[in-house]
């Protein structure tokens, strides 16, 4: 998404992976995702903030998973066969982000995506802009916006009594 | 003019990792040769080293270390020779300038020597190499010398003498690296095969960092690591074979089923090995730390007009690089604390019965999977009442409660923030970064620090450390459904518990354990949870130096050895966890931070006494 690349193809595309959570579909440009996991053993860490599922063992690295439904404040559902946890980079440390479903790879043209009005129950902040497809909304998350703000509000929830 | 040979790095890494190494040890030499002004063995040590570095130095352009040192070697010359005696003067002038060549080596590191005002410490090498009001005109002699030496260009001059520019040209960076290698005793590599020498060796070239993130590794510990390696490739290929064995399926299936089980028990050995010698390699013996000691007591005790005698003991005890690197600085702090407030004046301790010399005792060993490293004093000792009443007049205890606390339980208070005894603030301790830093240090290194110390006798400063920061044994526990891991080494005892023995108490709830009595806690109740049914009568005894918690768990699963991984950032705020390991199923499980269990047990109770009051 250089700008060679816009002057070379004339227009600049975004790759991204997209994934549900509830009935919203979001969108994460691809070269953040590390991999795409299924579900797996989760261990609770008592404690913690409310959003953290908890923590895996990635091939020998111990990283938090981050329930994208519980940040957003939706209901819980149970995890199923379709469960996967998205392994993303943010500020240096490897998360992993629990969603419902991974739909696809695809492109999008930059011109494609919109600044963000209030959509559901997303806040406005963590959404970079709106993709539009063919028949369908894309909400382009910005997890590192997401996560800054989630650590801050560990820290103030725990250094509460 | 530097020459093209201090371009080259790796040499370069070699000359300053060397130089250093001999100006740590001259330090020491340096020191121990005040004690012992005729141990001719300690002086030409310490003119070998210099003489060392002067020749590398002259080769590699670097003048003014020449200048400096050639006027060290001197004085050192006329030591030898027995025509000066070692004097306190003299001592001064030579610390000094081994202190300037450390600050010329480290301006080498961080880029190139600056301009240096040497010759006011020149002129005092100079004026030691008189003989104590002995005739003139060999003074002047000497300064005519000099003077020579100084318009010289210094370099040049003795860089020939040093014998270095003897060797024709083109064979000069060949000859240095090897005699560079050759003259630190240590370093085998250069005479081991090439495969496991060239590790460090790039890792040398590579790091420019200061703080000295090489190591020097025993090539036997190399040879047994690679030897494994080489093991481990031949049980792949065993294994190799047995899946293309499957594959054709020639063999009776449980005939290859028991050679997957011989194969898989061999390799669980070999990697259980190459973890031990993995480590191993990282082991460094804790000499490098002692070895400031010496010339650190005697400048302290000096400035204190304190007569002083430092004994170290165990410096070949091995421990891990990196902790090492961070056991310096509390180290220090203590023995500065034994110095300053712990040994008293020489009048007053002739007045008190003891030798005018105090002593401390710097000690490390082995005990198990630990390292104890003790600071030992025949000082004043601390006395626990001036302790308790600092402590109460500073709020961190009422007077009620500290009538109820042991002797330990008192001198632990040392190590609150904020807490010092010493009546007047001196520029060596005192200055407010005090012990709670050092336990704070330690317990980064998943270590503990204890203190016992007895009034008029002096005291005693332990601290353990694991043997490295890798690999942990744990115990594994149950609470409901969770899994924990705790340290082994904080694990004091387990006990089956009656309802009976426990006693609900403002604030929570304690254990009658034979004649003790300690907090209670329950797990669910530090992590805010729900509290469970009563299910829970397994008792963890933890212990940190003297204070004691029992920790409620519903089931022991046994101990494991683990190797502890860092938990994300998320979850630093949680005081109670210090990491997690992973499982033989692959889970993982929690670590459990006896220090912050503790912290949060008497916290609790402290919030309720406060409530009470």
């Amino acid at each position: 998404m250089s700008a060679t690349a816009i002057a070379r193809t004339g227009e600049e595309l975004l790759q991204l992976v997209s994934f549900r959570v509830e009935d919203e579909e979001f969108g994460l440009e691809i070269l953040r995702v590390q991999e795409i996991i299924r579900i797996q053993q989760l261990t609770r860490v008592p404690a913690s903030p409310a959003f953290i599922e908890g923590v895996i063992n990635l091939r020998g690295r111990v990283i938090p998973v981050i329930s994208l439904r519980r940040r957003f404040g939706l209901p819980q559902v149970p995890a199923d066969k379709q469960t996967r946890i998205v392994v993303v980079e943010v500020n240096g440390s490897v998360l992993g982000f629990m969603v419902d479903a991974v739909s696809e790879v695809l492109r999008l043209p930059a011109s494609a995506v919109e600044p963000a009005p209030r959509i559901g129950r997303v806040e406005r902040e963590y959404v970079r802009g709106v993709g539009k497809l063919e028949n369908r909304l894309l909400i382009l998350l910005d997890i590192d916006r997401l996560m800054s703000e989630a650590e801050e509000e560990a820290c103030v929830e725990l250094t509460q009594p | 003019m530097i020459n093209e040979m201090a371009q080259d790095p790796v040499l370069m890494e070699e000359f300053l990792t060397e130089s250093e190494e001999l100006l740590q040890r001259m330090d020491q030499d340096m020191v121990l040769l005040e004690t012992h002004p005729q141990d001719a063995e300690i002086l030409n040590r310490i003119f070998r080293a210099l003489h060392t570095i002067k020749g590398t130095s002259g080769f590699l352009g670097f003048d003014a270390i020449v200048r400096l040192s050639h006027q060290a070697e001197d004085v050192l010359n006329f030591l030898r020779r027995d025509e000066i005696r070692v004097t306190t003067a003299i001592m001064d002038a030579l610390l000094q300038s081994r202190d300037q060549l450390g600050v010329m080596l480290g301006d080498i590191r961080q880029g190139g020597l600056r301009e240096y005002s040497l010759d006011a410490l020149i002129a005092e090498l100079v004026s030691a190499q008189k003989p104590a009001g002995e005739a003139q005109h060999k003074a002047e002699s000497k300064a005519a010398r000099l003077e020579k030496s100084a318009s010289g260009k210094a370099g040049s001059a003795k860089t020939s003498s040093s014998g270095l520019k003897v060797a024709p040209a083109p064979s000069v960076p060949t000859a240095s690296s090897v005699r560079i290698l050759e003259a630190a005793a240590s370093v085998a590599v250069a005479q081991s095969p090439a495969e496991p020498a060239a590790a460090p060796r790039v890792e040398a070239a590579k790091t420019t960092d200061p703080q000295g993130h090489t190591l020097r590794v025993d090539v036997g510990k190399l040879d047994e690591l690679v030897n494994l390696i080489g093991e481990l490739v031949l049980e792949r290929n065993r294994l190799a074979q047995i899946s293309r064995d499957l594959t054709s399926s020639l063999d009776d299936p449980r005939v290859i089923a028991e050679a997957l089980s011989l194969s898989t028990s061999r390799l669980s050995f070999i990697t259980d090995e190459l973890q031990t010698t993995g480590l191993k390699t990282r082991m460094v013996p804790i000499e490098t730390v002692f070895r400031k000691f010496p010339r650190l007591v005697r400048d302290v005790a000096h400035s204190l007009g304190k007569d002083v005698e430092l004994i170290v003991r165990g410096e070949d005890t091995e421990l891990d690089k990196t902790m090492v690197e961070l056991i310096g600085d509390p180290l220090i702090h203590l023995v500065r604390n034994s110095l300053d407030h712990g040994l008293e004046m020489p009048e007053l301790r002739v007045t008190k019965g003891k030798p005018r010399k105090g002593t401390i005792r710097l000690e490390a060993r082995q005990e198990g999977d630990q390292i104890v490293i003790s600071i030992r004093d025949d000082g004043a000792g601390i006395d626990p009442e001036r302790v308790a009443k600092k402590a109460i007049e500073k709020g961190l205890v009422t007077p009620d409660r500290v009538r109820a606390l042991s002797r330990a339980e008192i001198l632990d208070f040392i190590f609150l923030p904020g807490f010092s005894t010493a009546e007047k603030t001196s520029n060596l301790s005192g200055r407010g970064v005090g012990m709670d830093v050092v336990r704070s240090n330690l317990k980064k290194m998943n270590g503990s620090v204890q203190l016992q110390s007895e009034v008029g006798a002096g005291t005693t400063v332990l601290l353990r450390l694991p043997l490295t920061l890798a690999i942990l044994p744990v115990l594994l526990v149950r609470v409901r459904e969770d899994v924990y891991a705790l340290p082994l080494r904080s694990v004091i005892e387990t006990a089956r518990i009656e309802r009976r023995e426990v006693h609900k108490v403002e604030g929570g709830e304690i254990l009658h354990l034979r004649d003790r009595t300690l907090p209670l806690l329950r797990l669910g109740r530090i992590f805010r949870q729900a509290e469970a049914p009563d299910g829970d009568d397994r008792a963890v005894i933890l212990g940190l130096g003297e204070r004691r918690v029992a920790l409620l768990v519903d089931q022991l699963l046994g101990q494991e050895s683990t190797v502890i991984k860092p938990l994300s950032s998320l979850f630093h705020h949680i005081a109670c966890l210090s990491g997690a390991t992973i499982s033989g199923d692959g889970r993982v499980r929690l670590v459990l931070d006896p220090a912050g269990i503790l912290a949060a047990a008497e916290g609790m109770h402290e919030l309720a006494r406060g409530a009470s009051a």
